[in-house]
């Protein structure tokens, strides 16, 4: 139909053209809600959709974020439970100088962020707002935040987070993967070259709320990656993540 | 919730939709397989989906076409992006500027507006048809493009 260089050849086949539309957004009306349903039963489907949908998603860097009002985030707190608290210890630490072991588990983190997850599946997703600051004023615009934590090395762990600058917490709900036993898991940040600093040691079958103090609230922003290793019981005793790392990601605006 | 702002063009309705998604993305997280793709394009598609879902259930009260999508706008914003998503966004960008120029701003206003095969009919002045013929063609020409 055209002489088109790149746009001439063999068309897609049925199922990938539904799953590129789907991912597209033009697949519409009962189309759309038959793709959906055969999408919940056909792992095929599932592996073509998701191969669009990361073909496509650097396209939204074209959004600037937008903040929702609060209003919003307490109301989906509330409604998935996050309103009943988890407790927990929460332990912030005086860090030593980087150390060789940091050295290394920096090399392994650069290695590890240029690569898409492998086996198991990890998620961690941070959203960051900063509800604070008074919509109308763009120089003072709030950032949204994801950070998407692959799993490491097949860990099998997985979370969801979400960070509230309002409350100033990080909220975490574990997903998937077992507590390993006399070891526990627990989360870090790290921003830029700076050393990795710990929020905590984290439960990864419950709900979690985990407090920040005034550095980490300033300190987690678009580019601080995340990261969770498994310790000692109670976490590393040096304030320096000895154990292997287990999720890693990036928060990035949405 | 910018990406379903764009889709949607209503504060409100935006909340609505991420409301939805984010309720879909912490009951569902489970699902998630990253063999599969990245977190990141998972979420992001949620939200997407959710917002589409709210623009067809609101198609009388949303703006469809208000806002003329500005391709220069959107190129440069894409070769401006965080250095990490450069390598994969200059891919997309180039793989898309590799498409006669219809066929690119037919995927484009359909990403990045939420448009509908007849909306980017009106908006380009098509065919419907037309526009789906570029649209599978287009699709098929990205995947070649990006995946080589």
């Amino acid at each position: 139909m055209n002489g088109g260089r790149d746009d001439a050849g063999d068309d897609l086949a049925p199922d990938e053209l539904r799953a590129a539309e789907y991912a597209l957004g033009t697949l519409r009306g009962a189309g759309r809600a038959r793709f959906e349903a055969d999408l919940a039963k056909y792992p095929d489907l599932q592996a073509l959709v998701a191969a669009w949908e990361d073909r496509f998603v650097t396209l939204n860097e074209l959004t600037p974020p937008e903040p929702p009002r609060p209003e919003v985030w307490r109301r989906i707190e509330r409604e998935v439970g996050l309103d009943q608290k988890a407790g927990m210890k929460v332990r912030h630490r005086a860090l030593p100088a980087p150390p060789a072991v940091w050295r290394r588990w920096w090399e392994s983190l650069a290695f590890w962020r240029g690569l898409a997850g492998l086996a198991a599946a990890v998620a961690v997703i941070a959203i960051g707002m900063n509800l604070l600051q008074p919509r109308f004023n763009p120089e003072q615009m709030a950032t949204e935040l994801v950070a998407a934590l692959q799993s490491q090395e097949g860990s099998g762990v997985s979370f969801v987070a979400f960070y509230d600058t309002q409350s100033g917490a990080v909220r975490l709900l574990g997903l998937s993967g077992q507590q390993v036993a006399d070891k526990d898991y627990e989360l870090w940040y790290i921003r830029g070259d700076e050393p990795a600093v710990s929020m905590g040691v984290i439960p990864v079958d419950e709900r979690t709320e985990i407090p920040l103090d005034q550095a980490a609230r300033e300190k987690i922003a678009d580019g601080t990656i995340l990261a969770v290793t498994l310790e000692q019981k109670g976490g590393s005793p040096t304030g320096v993540a000895q154990g292997p790392i287990v999720a890693l990601g990036k928060a990035t605006p949405i | 919730m910018g990406v379903a702002q764009r889709i949607l063009r209503d504060r409100a309705l935006a909340e609505e939709a991420l409301h939805d998604a984010f309720l879909q993305i912490w009951r569902n997280a489970a699902r998630f397989d990253d063999a599969l793709g990245t977190a990141e394009a998972w979420v992001v598609a949620i939200v997407r989906y959710r917002a589409l879902d709210r623009r067809e259930r609101e198609a009388r009260h949303v703006r469809t076409g208000d806002v003329p999508f500005d391709e220069a706008e959107a190129a440069g914003v894409l070769g401006n992006v965080a250095p990490e998503a450069r390598a994969e966004g200059m891919t997309l960008q180039r793989c898309l500027e590799g498409l006669r120029p219809e066929v690119r701003q037919s995927i484009l206003l359909a990403y990045v507006q939420g448009c509908s095969h007849p909306e980017i009919a009106a908006l380009l002045g098509h065919p419907i048809g037309t526009v789906k013929t570029w649209i599978s063609r287009g699709l098929a020409a990205l995947k070649r493009c990006i995946d080589q």
